[in-house]
């Protein structure tokens, strides 16, 4: 991190990255120094650089590496299902929402007995009191 | 065992990799220790006289932690590979959309 702030006016991506991993050694010599750029970058940091340095942890370099190291199968194969039900949307969640209000009449009888009774009563003279001093 | 066939993934998924009724397919990396095969029920039907079909009973389906964030389905091979080659169970493994697509 306190190396990539310090190469914060190269341009290409590729250079910063190769600049982090070649020059992260050094913050062992240098401890002192490096906890100053650190705190740098924290205070200023640059969002593009962050992001790309999170998907290069979690992405193509542990991808790269360990597909050497993973265990043999015999059949691998990564297949596409189309999704059966729809996503969830506000309007939808309304529409639901609507059977559940108190005092209303639905067409399920079920709901009426259940959740009538169970449900609390929302009322608008509730007001919080805050102490004057 | 049924699932869907690679025209499938043609057909749903466009350029840009969406679907043309805006819903995305959901992916599924399948490990398993034996070769598993494309059966509908009317080849079932043909093939079954000439060679024997064995049935999967049963499957592992793997989701993968991460806080929805951050993870997928290729990083966890690792353990998954080695739960089906021990166990001699085909690992079904979800790769759900992260938070920022």
């Amino acid at each position: 991190m306190a190396v990539g702030f310090q190469n914060k006016s190269k341009d290409g991506t590729i250079s910063k990255l190769t600049d982090l991993a070649l020059s992260s050694p050094v913050y062992l010599l240098s401890k002192k120094q490096r906890m100053t750029k650190f705190r740098e970058f924290v205070a200023a940091h640059d969002y593009e650089l962050v992001g790309k340095m999170a998907k290069a942890i979690n992405g193509y370099l542990p991808n790269g590496l360990l597909s050497v190291l993973r265990p043999k199968v015999q059949y691998h194969k990564v297949i596409y299902i189309p999704r059966i039900k729809k996503t969830l949307t506000i309007d939808g969640l309304k529409e639901t929402l609507n059977d559940f209000v108190v005092g209303k009449k639905t067409k399920n009888s079920f709901v009426n007995e259940t959740y009538s009774e169970i449900e609390p009563i929302y009322s608008s003279r509730k007001v919080i009191k805050t102490i004057k001093r | 065992m049924l699932f869907p066939k690679e025209e499938l993934k043609k057909e749903y998924i466009n350029d840009f990799g969406y679907h043309e009724e805006t819903e995305r397919l959901l992916k599924l990396r399948i490990v398993s220790p034996v070769d598993l095969e494309i059966v509908d029920e009317m080849e079932k039907l043909r093939y079954e006289p000439i060679r024997k079909i064995h049935k999967v009973k049963a499957i592992i389906v793997h989701i993968h932690g991460g806080g929805f964030v951050t993870m997928s389905s290729e990083q966890h091979q690792s353990y998954t590979r080695q739960w089906a080659n021990d166990v001699g169970i085909p690992v079904f493994m979800i790769s759900y959309r992260l938070s920022p697509e």
